[in-house]
Order: C-alpha cells, then sequence, then structure tokens
C-alpha cells in the first residue's frame, strides 16, 4: 500500500500508481491534512495533478525528480 | 568590415526605405500601379542581396513579400490596407534586423521564429497553400514565453552556449486509461532545465473532480540534442511539439536602439570624385609653378620678378584651397533622407504602441547637410518625434471629443534657408498649456514665482527647454528616458543650432531648429585658467600629465620639467592669456602640446571634458583678437572661447 493515513497526515511511499489519485481524492475531500512525501520515490501523473488542484501542505524530502522537479511545480500552481 | 557587407548596409536600407515609400504612396493612392512595380523590384533586389550573406530569415520573410507584391502585381485588384500593413511590418522588421546586423554581425536570437510568423501572414494574403503550411509553425510564441520565465534558470545553460530544446507536451484527457503517464516521460527526459506543469483547462472545483481525467499541459526544456528528446517522445508525436532553440546571443533587449554609434559610411557620386581629381591636378600645376621660381631665383632673376611671381602662385594656390575645401565640404553633404526615413518607421511604431492614428508627413528629406549635422540630428529628432506622439497627438477618441479628425498629422519639414536649414517639427495635438507650464516649473523652481508672474505665454513655453523640466508626471518606457528637451536643446546647439517652440492649447505645437547647413564638428578639450574656461583643439594636445610642483625646474629665466627623458619647457597658459592665476597647486595639470617645434607643457589650473563641437570663427571686430580661433556654446548656454595655441605660443 502507497497511501497511508497517520492522524491528519497521508504519507505516501514508494512508486505511487494513478489509482492513488482516487484514494487520495477521498482522503483530501474527506478533510484530511498535509502530504507527506519523504518516502515518496515517483508519482503518477494522475496524483501530480490532483495535488496541484487540491493543493494540500505537502512536507517531506523525497526522490530526486520528485523533489526538484514535481514539487515545485505542484507549489507554482495558483491557489483556485 | 567586408567591403561587399558594408556595401550591402548601405543598399539594404536605401532599398527598404525605397519600397516602404512606395508602400506609403500606395497607401494614400491605391491606383499608382507604378509604385507596386517599383517596390517589388526593390524587395526582389534586396532578397538577391540577402541571400549572399548568412541571413536566410530575413530572405524568407522577403521572398513571401516578394509573393505578395507579385500577385498584387498581376492582378486587377489594388492593393488592399491589411497587405500594405503586413508589407510595412515586414519591411520594418528587416529595417531592425539591419540595425542588429550592422551593430552585432548577427541577426537576432528570435529572427527565424520572426521570419516564419512574418511570411505567414503574408502568405496567407496571397492565398498560396503553402500558408496552411506554415501557419502550424506560428504557435511558437509558447516556446519564447516559456523562455522568458524560465530565463533565471537558463542563464548557465546558456553560457555553455550549448542549443537547448523545448517541448510542449500536452497528454489527452483520457491518457491515463490508456496507460500513459506523463511523468514517466518526463523523467526519462536527459538534461533536464526547467520544467512546467500545470493544468490544460483551469482545475474544476473538489466534487466534481475526476482523478482519471487528464488535465495536464507539460512545458519543458532540455540542453540534451533535440534527436535525444524526440526518441523518449517517439511514440506520442502527436501530443509533442519539439522545437529547437539556438544557442544564446544577445536576447532582444540589448537591441541597439537603431546603431548610433554604429560606423558610417558615405556615399559619394563619382562625378565628385573628378571634381577633386581635377582640383588636384591644378595643384599639380601651381606646385611645378614653384619649381620654375626657385629655378629662376637661383639663376639670379631680379627680385622683384620673382616676388611677383611667387605672389601670383600664392594666389592660384588659394583659389584652388578654397575650391577644394568646398568641394570636400560637398562631399560631406549628405540629404537628410536618410535621417527621416528612420523616424519614419519609428513613428509608425510608436503610434501603435500607443493607439494614435496618424498621419507623418514629411517634407524636403532631400535638404542637404554636413554628414557631422546628419549624423547628429537624429536623436534630437527621435526625442522631438516621439514627443509629439506621445504627448502632443491625442488618442483618436479624445480628439473627436475635441472636434478634431480621429487622424492626427505630424509633419516634419526640412528646407535650406541661406547658409542655414530650418527642421521644424509641427503637430496638430492638444497644445502645451502655459498655466501648466508655469505650474511645474515653480514646483520645481526652475523660476521664480515673480519671474512666472512676469512671463508672458511665448517666453513661458521656452521653460520647457530648462535643465530638469518636464511635463509628464509618469515616466513612459516611450518619452521618459530622463533626457527632457534641454537635452535636445544642448545637442542643437552643439551644431550651432537653435531651437524654439510655439504652441496653441487644442492646436497642436510646433518646435523648429534652425542649423548651420555646412559645419565640421572639432573635438575639444576644456581647461580652466583663473576661474576661467576655454577649449584647445584635442588635435593639439599630444597627452596631459599630473607633475608634483617640486617636478618643475627652474631653468635660466623660465621653467621645464621632465617627462620620460625629456626635458620640456613649461609655460603657464594665465601668463600668456594675461590672467592673474592663484597660489599653484601642489599637483600641477600640465597639457603636452606639440606647436611645431618641438613638444612643450602648458600648465592649466585643471582640466574638464571633451567635447564634439561646431567652431564658429570670429567675426567682426572680434575677428581681429590673437590667439582666438572661434567660439563655441556650452550645453549651460555659456560661450566657450577657443584657443589657437599655435598662435599664443608662437
Amino acid at each position: 500500500m502507497t497511501v497511508a493515513v497517520e492522524g491528519s497526515i497521508i504519507r505516501l511511499s514508494g512508486r505511487c500508481p494513478a489509482e492513488d489519485a482516487e484514494v487520495l481524492l477521498e482522503l483530501l475531500a474527506g478533510g484530511a491534512g498535509d502530504v507527506d512525501l519523504t518516502d515518496c520515490s515517483y508519482l503518477h501523473g494522475a496524483v501530480v495533478q490532483l495535488l496541484m488542484a487540491m493543493r494540500p501542505t505537502i512536507t517531506g524530502d523525497p526522490a530526486p525528480f520528485v523533489r526538484d522537479w514535481l514539487i515545485p511545480s505542484i507549489r507554482e500552481q495558483e491557489s483556485p | 568590415m567586408d567591403e561587399l557587407f558594408a556595401q550591402f548596409l548601405i543598399e539594404g536600407r536605401e532599398l527598404i526605405a525605397k519600397a516602404t515609400e512606395d508602400l506609403i504612396a500606395l497607401d494614400e493612392d491605391v491606383a499608382a500601379r507604378g509604385r507596386v512595380d517599383s517596390a517589388f523590384r526593390a524587395v526582389h533586389t534586396l532578397k538577391g542581396s540577402v541571400a549572399i550573406f548568412d541571413l536566410a530569415p530575413m530572405g524568407v520573410a522577403l521572398h513571401a513579400a516578394e509573393d505578395l507584391l507579385g500577385n498584387v502585381r498581376s492582378s486587377d485588384v489594388p492593393i488592399d490596407e491589411p497587405a500594405a500593413r503586413a508589407l510595412l511590418g515586414c519591411l520594418d522588421q528587416c529595417d531592425r534586423w539591419m540595425d542588429a546586423v550592422e551593430a552585432s554581425g548577427k541577426l537576432p536570437l528570435e529572427a527565424p521564429r520572426e521570419a516564419v510568423r512574418i511570411a505567414t501572414g503574408l502568405l496567407a494574403l496571397t492565398g498560396s497553400p503553402q500558408a496552411a503550411a506554415a501557419a502550424s509553425e506560428t504557435d511558437e510564441q509558447w516556446v519564447k514565453e516559456l523562455l522568458d520565465r524560465q530565463s533565471a534558470r537558463l542563464v548557465e545553460a546558456r553560457e555553455t552556449a550549448a542549443p537547448l530544446v523545448a517541448v510542449r507536451y500536452s497528454p489527452p484527457t483520457d491518457g491515463f486509461f490508456t496507460g500513459d503517464d506523463p511523468m514517466n516521460l518526463i523523467g526519462a527526459v536527459p538534461q533536464l532545465v526547467a520544467l512546467e506543469v500545470g493544468a490544460a483547462r483551469p482545475w474544476p472545483p473538489i466534487d466534481e473532480f475526476d482523478p482519471y481525467q487528464c488535465n495536464l499541459r507539460i512545458e519543458l526544456i532540455s540542453a540534451a540534442s533535440e534527436a535525444e528528446v524526440r526518441q523518449i517522445f517517439r511514440f506520442i508525436p502527436d501530443q509533442i511539439e519539439i522545437i529547437s532553440v539556438a544557442p544564446a546571443g544577445a536576447d532582444g533587449d540589448s537591441e541597439p536602439i537603431a546603431g548610433l554609434d554604429a560606423h558610417r559610411t558615405i556615399r559619394v557620386e563619382s562625378s565628385e570624385i573628378d571634381r577633386l581629381l581635377d582640383l588636384v591636378g591644378e595643384l599639380v600645376v601651381t606646385k611645378n609653378g614653384l619649381a620654375h621660381i626657385a629655378a629662376s631665383a637661383e639663376a639670379g632673376a631680379d627680385a622683384k620678378a620673382i616676388v611677383a611671381a611667387i605672389r601670383a602662385t600664392q594666389a592660384m594656390t588659394d583659389r584652388v584651397v578654397a575650391d577644394m575645401h568646398r568641394a570636400v565640404m560637398d562631399v560631406r553633404m549628405v540629404p537628410l533622407e536618410r535621417v527621416f526615413r528612420r523616424l519614419h518607421r519609428l513613428v509608425r511604431e510608436l503610434a501603435q504602441r500607443l493607439d494614435r492614428d496618424l498621419a507623418f508627413e514629411i517634407i524636403g528629406e532631400g535638404t542637404r547637410v554636413d554628414k557631422a549635422v546628419a549624423d547628429a540630428l537624429f536623436e534630437p529628432l527621435l526625442h522631438l518625434v516621439r514627443n509629439a506622439v506621445d504627448h502632443g497627438i491625442e488618442p483618436p477618441e479624445a480628439r473627436v471629443a475635441a472636434g478634431k479628425s480621429a487622424r492626427g498629422c505630424l509633419e516634419l519639414s526640412a528646407r535650406t534657408l541661406g547658409e542655414q536649414i530650418l527642421i521644424e517639427i509641427h503637430d496638430d495635438g492638444a497644445g502645451i498649456d502655459p498655466a501648466r507650464v508655469k505650474k511645474v516649473a515653480g514646483k520645481r523652481h526652475i523660476a521664480s514665482a515673480e519671474q512666472l508672474d512676469a512671463m508672458d505665454d511665448r517666453a513661458t513655453l521656452q521653460l520647457i527647454f530648462a535643465p530638469g523640466f518636464s511635463t509628464v508626471t509618469t515616466i513612459t518606457d516611450v518619452s521618459g528616458r530622463g533626457v527632457g528637451m534641454d537635452a535636445v536643446k544642448t545637442a542643437i546647439e552643439r551644431l550651432g543650432g537653435r531651437v524654439s517652440l510655439s504652441s496653441a492649447v487644442g492646436a497642436g505645437t510646433n518646435v523648429s531648429l534652425r542649423l548651420p547647413a555646412t559645419a565640421a564638428l572639432t573635438t575639444i578639450l576644456i581647461v580652466k585658467v583663473a576661474d576661467e574656461r576655454f577649449g584647445i583643439p584635442l588635435d593639439m594636445v599630444v597627452e596631459t600629465v599630473r607633475i608634483a610642483r617640486s617636478g618643475i625646474l627652474p631653468v635660466g629665466l623660465g621653467r621645464a620639467f621632465v617627462l620620460r627623458d625629456k626635458t620640456l619647457p613649461l609655460i603657464e597658459l594665465s601668463a600668456l592669456l594675461g590672467l592673474t592665476t592663484r597660489k599653484p597647486p601642489q599637483n600641477i595639470r600640465i597639457l603636452v602640446v606639440d606647436s611645431g617645434r618641438g613638444q612643450i607643457g602648458i600648465a592649466v589650473d585643471d582640466f574638464s571634458e571633451r567635447l564634439d563641437v561646431m567652431l564658429r570663427p570670429m567675426s567682426g571686430l572680434l575677428a581681429r583678437i590673437p590667439g582666438v580661433s572661434g567660439t563655441t556654446l556650452l550645453g549651460d548656454g555659456g560661450v566657450l572661447l577657443i584657443l589657437n595655441l599655435a598662435e599664443i605660443i608662437g
């Protein structure tokens, strides 16, 4: 399982596939808070897109590609 | 610069100007078929010249322009406005490229894209089937924007001068179902320099969000080769745009305003060269006459006869030298055309940018002035014309509201008045309100309240030329560059001319410049002596040095100093001019001049700036003052005496 919930924090770990987007959407829509990507090595486009649209607070220091390219892109999205 | 290339720069500009002139004439009279032919020929010739040099984008644009003109030429339908506009736009761009090529030797970075855009526009008007093909390449605006946004990241990559590849990737909405993962592909791109992932359409509200519908648009820049990047996206060619970006050069903003300081050449009619050659022939004859006189003196001829012969030869030499001077001055005379034509383009661009509708009329562009004057006129004229478009001519709605025609009129005229030329810039815009000028002048302490009260409207308007005056409260990028009308005034006075201004509120403004038509610029060095300033022609000055007072040695009645193992006599300029000087400073400033009989040092109190000035010879009673070769006006309105050092030292 790549999605885990600890209190108000959603933890994504390993290579997150497209299916994670659906789970994540439910969690975020249900009011869960921050998303911790510390152990995340890869995010599928669907997950990236969801994070962009929902803009939860992202924490953690994940694998280089996610850290250097995907997270900055997600953070650059303008607030809806 | 390569001679052929220098020739191309001159002729290319002329051809552009010719075609531009034809198109403007067509704008006024669509039936002037001869103008279409003429423009076609000019563009055709230019295209041919461009092909010789490494200027392919310009060739592409001109080729399309030629096609369009060819179509117009062979059809019975007169040229329509969009076509004329597109052609003028193409020529303007070519003119800008000529400036860039002259300044940097190559076309700007974005030239290829710009050329495709122009060519597409022109081909669309031609109705050619190629238009559609070219059109697909026009959406490259995104590349430019992407590069702009990411410019900070690109600095390093650009320094290595490696080509970059820009990619725009638009995955289809159902992309996630078909198993595509955009992130996977991006992660595989080698040497990623910049990445932007965003929404293709605005994000929907959370309750309507479908996590399986792809709504991504991705743009990225890579420093890898285009082939490598294409390899990654090879299965989805329909979702991808890949554009190679040429390695760095100067970007757009370093474009020189018009290559003002660039090397300028002068074209001379061959008949004028022949005339000079004839005069050289005459000079040789007089020179031979001298040999004859010398021989007869040696043979013991009568002194009176020799004197008479010398006098005759001198008179002849005088005449030839005077003729020669005139001929050379004539060669230096150029029509104002080139200066004026460059303004044409700038006015058009400006009007477009500021949303003004105006007719720019030029009269008397054939008026000839000294080349130095013509070159120095461009900038002040540009400033005046900018002012007229920016602050003079109102936007169309305001004009209509004021009961004027929507189209403003800006007129630039030149004519010769004896030895002077008169250049006038007239607009029918809003005019300048003296009351407002007074208010600003008071606020900026340009004149006291009493002085202002005493001024009539005409005198008030002249305050605009005062340093530090500018009626614009907001600085626009058009006119507000920190130089005001005072800069114009200084520039014109430096050329030995005068500026005057008249204006009527609601009716427009008229600025006239009176300039000497013939003149040559002299570079002078300003020196200070006993609180006075004097100009010394720089060609007299070998160098300037500072020497400690202890380094000055008394020699007999005079003084001397040692400069690089040579002892040079030292004279005080104040003593030469009969001025009382203060106590000499610790370091003495010395001009080393070549008097023709060896170098000597002339002590002055201080050196000031160098200036290019128009030397005005002394006239009337003043003409007999020894040691002064002329005067010039300084920017602050003061008169500067230019010393003739050779005469003073003599």
